[in-house]
């Protein structure tokens, strides 16, 4: 079966639409049982297990990490950022099985206290087909400003 | 004092064990100029672990100190603090991050460097005078630089007492982490770099406050821990504050629950990693006998190397400096120390144990940044408001963990360098 070009833009663009929006739950939902959630520190390519990261969540943590934001005493979350992020750029590479590595552009903008940030980066997205849509099985990461000082990166990326 | 300074920075009230901070002390520009002179001009300040840098002609660039620096081991197998500056006009001769290399160029008018800091190339030289001499334009090393145990200090002043005295019983705590190792300790790949608009004497306090624990923390203490398998009975923060000498400060918690990958296993790294860590601690208690052993594996610590220096060996071993670079504003550099010998395996729980605590992404530092700025916005009240307490435990014979002993240590210690004077001020509190 071909892939769905647009299927799969759409995935993304709802994905962006759930963490904008602090929708958690919905959020992990979209992940495979077997995931991998990373955003590296200082450079794109490291060793994450050989090299210090920002996140580096197997499902455990991730999970761990959507309760703690949901506990109302993630004060870095308290009150939560608003945030809108633009998904572009994307070029899909089909695999195996149905499976796509999605690549794509994102840009953030996040206010907070009174004061807005910018974040860009890219993202690199393994997808596995699930029923009628796909579930996130990898997600990596690659901030702009990896390699800089980031003053909280608490909300959803 | 001048610019209107209230008449005393800090109130130290022995008799009725009161102790209280000047708030101006956080949000003064005056303040900071005092202590870029007269703190971070003087102290022993952290610059590097030679393991960053293990071969010759190795080098990192950084800041110490809001000075540029190259942290570089020469061809020689010394390890310089370099001021990253030409003697020339005063380039940057290093721009780079990271590398490995016999010489810097400057790349404006070429003079070059070799990696001691010798001025070993002038284009042109030809065309200087005879009193031009290039031996005495090597780069500039930082006034002092001195090691203990891997850690490389550097002073501004060059007639600071020597490291070791200046580390005073901070070095037994300094032991108890480089014992961890047979090999010595090493840090890992990767700086978390992140910052805070608060003060950075704030951070100083809070790196070694046992109070803020469960109520900042409630979750991570109170939900995560005992998700991942531990008795919530087991939860409890009872350990003991220690003043060190020189300003240095450690508060020490037996048992926390956290796991620690030398050498308290904990439920979630499975029973088949248990009979691997319980051996690990028994070997310890064979180098060392039981009490050390204890101690260096089975109780945490937040250590304050004053001014700026913290290396907190909790569920992992975080070692952490800051330099402010306005009153409201630090940038802070934070690295994971381990032993060099250490698994793959275990390598990737002491990773987790970090990364789920620490850093901008972590599980607690983003909600202590949060606690800290909402303690400098609160200062803008500093007209009616004056002054903070942090008497807690004052008068108690053993100060607990959760006391304030070790912030007062801290600044009994700034009080004197910035005022000049011995004892603060004694009067009765307000």
């Amino acid at each position: 079966m071909p892939v769905d070009h647009h299927q799969i833009e759409n995935f993304l663009y709802r994905e962006a639409r759930l963490m904008d929006e602090h929708a958690y739950d919905e959020w992990l939902s979209l992940w495979a049982e077997d995931l991998l959630y990373w955003v590296p520190c200082n450079e794109d390519d490291i060793d994450p297990q050989r090299h210090v990261s920002i996140i580096y969540d197997t499902r455990p943590f991730l999970e761990d990490r959507i309760e703690r934001l949901k506990s109302g005493v993630a004060y870095a979350q308290e009150p939560k950022s608003r945030l809108r992020r633009v998904v572009s750029n994307i070029e899909i590479e089909e695999g195996d099985n149905g499976e796509v590595t999605v690549y794509s552009n994102f840009n953030l903008t996040e206010l907070r206290r009174s004061r807005q940030d910018t974040f860009a980066g890219r993202t690199i997205h393994k997808l596995r087909p699930q029923g009628a849509s796909f579930k996130i099985t990898y997600k990596k990461v690659l901030l702009v400003n990896n390699d800089e000082v980031i003053d909280n990166l608490t909300f959803l990326i | 004092m001048e610019n209107g300074a209230p008449e005393s920075w800090v109130i130290d009230n022995h008799k009725d064990g009161l102790f209280r901070v000047h708030r101006r002390t956080f949000t003064d520009p005056h303040v900071l100029a005092l202590e870029k002179e007269r703190v971070f001009a003087q102290c022993w300040l952290y610059a590097g672990h030679e393991s960053e840098i293990p071969n010759p002609g190795d080098f990192r660039t950084r800041q110490v100190a809001g000075r540029p620096v190259i942290l570089v081991r020469g061809t020689d197998g010394q390890v310089r603090v370099l001021l990253n500056t030409c003697t020339h006009r005063g380039a940057q001769v290093c721009r780079e991050k990271s590398g490995t290399t016999k010489t810097f160029q400057c790349a404006y008018h070429a003079w070059t460097y070799n990696n001691q800091g010798e001025l070993v190339g002038v284009p042109g030289e030809d065309a200087y005078s005879e009193a031009f001499d290039r031996r005495q334009l090597g780069l500039v090393t930082a006034p002092r630089t001195e090691s203990y145990r891997g850690f490389v200090f550097v002073s501004f002043n060059p007639a600071m007492e020597n490291l070791v005295s200046y580390l005073a019983g901070a070095r037994e705590y300094l032991d108890l982490v480089c014992d961890q190792s047979e090999n010595g300790m090493e840090i890992i790949s990767g700086t978390q770099l992140y910052s805070m608009r608060a003060n950075w004497k704030l951070l100083v306090e809070n790196s070694i406050d046992g109070y803020h624990a469960l109520p900042t923390h409630k979750r991570y203490f109170l939900e995560f821990l005992p998700d991942t398998g531990v008795e919530v009975q087991r939860m409890r923060i009872a350990g003991t504050a220690k003043s060190l000498g020189n300003g240095h400060a450690v508060i020490a918690n037996p048992e926390i629950p956290f796991g620690r990958p030398v050498a308290d296993w904990i439920p979630a790294w499975g029973e088949a990693k248990k009979a691997e860590i319980e051996a690990m601690y028994q070997k310890l208690i064979a180098r060392f006998g039981a009490e050390h052993a204890y101690n260096i594996a089975k109780v945490s610590r937040n250590l304050l190397i004053f001014p700026n220096l913290i290396i907190n060996d909790i569920m992992s071993v975080t070692v952490r400096t800051f330099f402010p670079l306005a009153p409201d504003y630090i940038e802070i550099s934070a690295w994971a120390l381990a032993p060099k010998e250490e698994s793959p395996e275990n390598r990737v729980l002491r990773l987790d144990n970090f990364l789920t605590f620490l850093g901008p992404g972590g599980f607690a530092t983003p909600d202590d940044v949060e606690m800290l700025e909402a303690c400098q916005r609160g200062y803008a009240n500093v007209r009616e408001v004056e002054w903070s307490d942090i008497s807690r435990g004052m008068t108690r014979q053993a100060p607990l963990a959760s006391d304030e002993l070790q912030m007062q240590v801290f600044w009994r210690r700034w009080n004197e360098l910035i005022t000049g004077s011995r004892p603060a001020r004694v009067r009765e509190a307000a």
